[in-house]
C-alpha cells in the first residue's frame, strides 16, 4: 500500500538515467544520484518533490530525463517501486541477468 | 555486395567527427539534452530503460564476414557480448556507454557501416527480401534498387524533416518475403508485357496503432522513373502529411484521409515536374551499383552425395526440410540460421555465434550473409555438397535449431525488458510458447505458423500480420495480452483482428495452446495450415474455444 502523508499525495522518488552510461539512478536523501531504488529519497509531499525535480533540470551534465515516479515503503522498510515498469528499471531485463540485478549480485560476491 | 567509394568513406568520416564533437559537448554540459537528443537520434543512439541503445543500419540486411566480425568485436569490447537483430533487418546493441559511442561508430565506419537514419523523421534504412539474389522465384534482384534508394536519401536535404519516419521495402519476387504491403512505400520489381524492367508501386501501408495495407498507386513504373516518382510521393507527403498530430502523421493516414485517387493525381502531377530535374545520372549510378551485385561464380560440383546424407541422417534431414529454401542454382540452397533456439531470446546472437556465422559465410556462401526481418540470419548461397558441413558447424554453435517458419520461429520486439515505449514484455511470452511446444514435440505436426509479438501498440513485433498476433498492453498495472487472428505478411497481406478480451501473463500460454488444439482438432488433413484453416472457418471456432465455459476463468 502507498504511504501518503499528505492527503491525496502518492509518495514518490525522483529518478533519471546517468548521462554517461545510461544507468537508472535515483536521488538520495543526501542529494546524490544513487543506483539503488532502496536508497532513494521518498518524497511525501508535492512541494519538495517538485523542487527536487526542478533542481534536477540544472544537473544536465550528470543525468538525462529526470522524472518523479510513484513509490512506497516496502516490507524491509525501504522505498520500492509501485509499477512494473519501474520494477524493471530497478532490476534489469527479465530475459538476461544484466544491469542492476547483476551489479547487485557482484557486490554480494556472487 | 555494395562496395563503398572514397566519397562514401569521406562522408562517413566527416559525419563521425561531427558526432564525436557533439558527444564531447554534451558530456561537458555545453549541450543540453534537448539540444543533443535530435543529434544522437540522427546517429541511431536511443536511451532505453536501462541504458543507451545503438541501432546499427544493415541496409537491406546484407553484410559480409568482415562486417559481421566487426559487430562481434563491438559486442565484446563495448557491449555485453551480444547483439539483437530487429524486424528492420538492423542490429541493436543494448548496453553502450555514451562516451564510447564515437569509437563504436568509427569501428563501424572502418568496415563501411553506420548508424545514420535508423531513427528520426527521415527515410529509414531500406529493407528487402532476405533471399535477394538467390531465390529460385526471383524475377530481379531488389538490392541495387534498395542501395540506390539508400544513397539517394542519405542526408537528402528536402526529406530530412518529414512529418514522420518513412520506410521502404523492396522485393523482386511475386512471393513477398519483405512485407512490402505494410511499408510507407513498397516496391515490387516486375517486367511489363514487352519485358522492360520496372516497379509495381504501393504506398500507405503500415502497422502501429492504425494498421493499414498499402494501396497500389502505380501498376507499372519504368525503371528509369524510380527516383523522380518516389521523390514525388515524398514531396506530396512532405507537403500535406499531418504535422499537427504525431499519431496521424504517417503517410498511411495521408492516403486514407485524401483517398488514393487524389494522392495518385497529385503524385503524377509532381512527378512531371520532378522528372525534368533527372538527366539520367541516377541511372548511371544504378548501373554502377548493379555491378556490385553480380551473381557469384557458382561451382558446378553437383550435389556431392547430398541426397544420400539426407536419407541416412534424420537430424540433418529435418534441418534441411525447415531451414533451407530453393536456390536459383539447383546445386545450391539458401540456408536460414534460426536465432530462435527454444527458450532463447528471439533475434539475440552472441559475439561467438557472430564469428561462427561470419566464417561460414566466408567459406561457404561467397562472403554474403543477411539479417532477415524475421530476426534470423540467412546464408544465401550454400552448395548442397557443403550443407552437411555447414549444419555440423552450426550445431556446435547452438545455431542449428530446425524451426524456420514453425510455431517457435516467433518475431518478438524487445518489449518492457528493454524498451522505453513498451507497455508489457514480449520476450518471455515468446520463450514460453517456444519451450512449451518443443516439450510437446508438436511443432512439426502443427506446420507453418507465424506468431508475432509486440510489447506495445507501435507494433515493432509485427503482431498485426502474424497468423497469431499477440499485443502486450498494460491493464490496471499488470501485463495483459490481446490475441489477433487472421493476419498475414505475405503477398496476401491482411491485418489480424482481435479475437476477444486480453489474457493475463499467466493465461496467455494456455490461450495459445487452446488455439492450437482447436486448429489440430478442426483441420481437414495435416496439409491444411493454421492460416488456411482460419480462412476456411473464420474466427468463431477459436473464439468459442477461448471464451467458452471452460476458458472463461482464465481470461483476464
Amino acid at each position: 500500500m502507498a504511504q501518503p502523508t499528505h492527503i491525496g499525495f502518492q509518495s514518490k522518488v525522483l529518478t533519471a538515467n546517468d548521462l554517461i552510461n545510461g544507468e537508472v539512478v535515483y536521488l538520495s536523501a543526501e542529494g546524490q544520484w544513487v543506483k539503488a531504488f532502496a536508497n532513494a529519497k521518498l518524497f511525501t509531499n508535492d512541494v519538495a518533490a517538485n523542487e527536487a525535480s526542478a533542481q534536477a533540470e540544472t544537473q544536465q551534465n550528470q543525468i538525462v530525463s529526470a522524472f518523479l515516479t510513484n513509490a512506497r515503503i516496502g516490507q524491509n522498510g525501504v522505498p520500492e517501486p509501485t509499477h512494473m515498469r519501474e520494477r524493471f528499471r530497478a532490476n534489469g531485463p527479465s530475459n538476461r541477468f544484466l544491469g542492476k540485478q547483476a551489479d547487485a549480485a557482484r557486490l554480494r560476491g556472487e | 555486395m555494395y562496395r563503398y567509394s572514397d566519397f562514401d568513406r569521406a562522408f562517413l568520416t566527416r559525419r563521425n567527427q561531427q558526432f564525436r564533437d557533439q558527444v564531447a559537448r554534451r558530456i561537458s554540459g555545453a549541450l543540453t539534452e534537448d539540444e543533443f537528443r535530435p543529434l544522437r537520434l540522427m546517429n541511431g543512439l536511443y536511451l532505453q530503460l536501462h541504458a543507451y541503445m545503438l541501432r546499427v543500419a544493415v541496409p537491406y540486411g546484407a553484410l559480409n564476414s568482415r562486417q559481421m566480425n566487426a559487430l562481434a568485436d563491438i559486442a565484446d569490447r563495448w557491449d555485453e557480448g551480444y547483439g539483437h537483430i530487429t524486424t528492420r533487418q538492423n542490429i541493436q546493441f543494448n548496453w553502450p556507454k555514451l562516451c564510447d559511442v564515437p569509437d563504436i561508430l568509427d569501428a563501424l565506419a572502418a568496415v563501411d557501416m553506420h548508424a545514420t537514419q535508423t531513427s528520426g523523421n527521415c527515410v529509414r534504412a531500406v529493407t528487402a527480401d532476405h533471399f535477394a539474389g538467390a531465390a529460385a522465384d526471383e524475377i530481379a534482384d531488389p538490392r541495387p534498387t534498395a542501395e540506390l534508394i539508400r544513397q539517394w536519401f542519405a542526408d537528402h536535404p528536402e526529406f530530412a524533416f518529414l512529418p514522420r519516419k518513412f520506410k521502404f521495402a523492396v522485393t523482386g519476387s511475386d512471393h513477398d518475403r519483405a512485407v512490402i504491403k505494410v511499408h510507407d512505400i513498397g516496391l515490387q520489381l516486375v517486367r511489363n508485357a514487352s519485358g522492360a524492367p520496372g516497379y509495381r508501386v504501393l504506398i500507405g501501408g503500415g502497422l502501429g496503432r492504425t494498421p493499414m495495407i498499402a494501396r497500389l498507386i502505380r501498376e507499372f513504373l519504368p525503371q528509369a522513373d524510380l527516383l523522380p516518382y518516389i521523390e514525388a510521393v515524398l514531396a506530396v507527403y512532405n507537403q500535406i502529411g499531418r504535422r499537427d498530430n504525431k499519431y496521424k502523421a504517417r503517410i498511411k493516414i495521408t492516403v486514407h484521409e485524401h483517398k488514393i485517387e487524389t494522392i495518385r493525381a497529385m503524385v503524377e502531377q509532381r512527378f512531371l515536374e520532378q522528372s525534368a530535374y533527372f538527366d539520367g545520372a541516377d541511372q548511371v549510378l544504378l548501373a554502377e551499383i548493379e555491378r556490385n551485385f553480380t551473381p557469384p561464380a557458382y561451382k558446378s560440383s553437383g550435389s556431392g552425395g547430398f541426397e544420400a546424407t539426407l536419407a541416412s541422417d534424420p537430424i540433418f534431414r529435418s534441418f534441411v526440410d525447415t531451414n533451407t529454401a530453393q536456390h536459383k542454382n539447383p546445386d545450391y540452397a539458401i540456408v536460414s540460421v534460426s536465432l530462435k533456439k527454444h527458450g532463447d531470446t528471439p533475434g539475440d546472437i552472441s559475439s561467438a555465434q557472430m564469428r561462427v556465422i561470419a566464417k561460414l559465410a566466408k567459406t561457404y556462401s561467397y562472403d554474403d550473409l543477411r539479417f532477415s526481418h524475421e530476426q534470423n540470419i540467412v546464408l544465401p548461397h550454400v552448395a548442397k555438397s557443403d550443407l552437411k558441413t555447414v549444419h555440423a558447424t552450426l550445431k556446435e554453435a547452438g545455431l542449428a535449431t530446425a524451426n524456420i517458419g514453425l510455431i517457435s520461429d516467433i518475431i518478438a520486439c524487445p518489449g518492457m525488458d528493454y524498451c522505453d515505449l513498451a507497455t508489457a514484455r514480449s520476450i518471455p511470452v515468446a520463450q514460453d510458447i517456444a519451450n512449451r511446444f518443443d516439450a510437446l514435440k508438436l511443432e512439426r505436426d502443427i506446420g507453418p505458423l507465424k506468431i508475432k509479438i509486440s510489447g506495445c501498440i507501435n507494433a515493432c513485433g509485427h503482431h498485426h500480420v502474424g497468423h497469431i498476433g499477440i499485443l502486450g498492453l498494460e491493464k490496471a498495472g499488470v501485463e495483459s495480452y490481446q490475441i489477433t487472428l487472421g493476419g498475414d505478411g505475405s503477398e496476401d497481406a491482411a491485418i489480424g483482428k482481435p479475437v476477444g478480451p486480453g489474457f493475463s501473463a499467466q493465461a496467455i500460454l494456455p490461450a495459445i495452446e487452446t488455439l492450437i488444439d482447436t486448429y489440430l482438432d478442426l483441420r481437414g488433413d495435416p496439409s491444411e495450415s493454421f492460416r488456411a484453416l482460419f480462412q476456411r472457418l473464420g474466427m468463431t471456432p477459436f473464439k468459442h474455444a477461448l471464451y467458452g465455459q471452460e476458458a472463461r476463468t482464465n481470461a483476464a
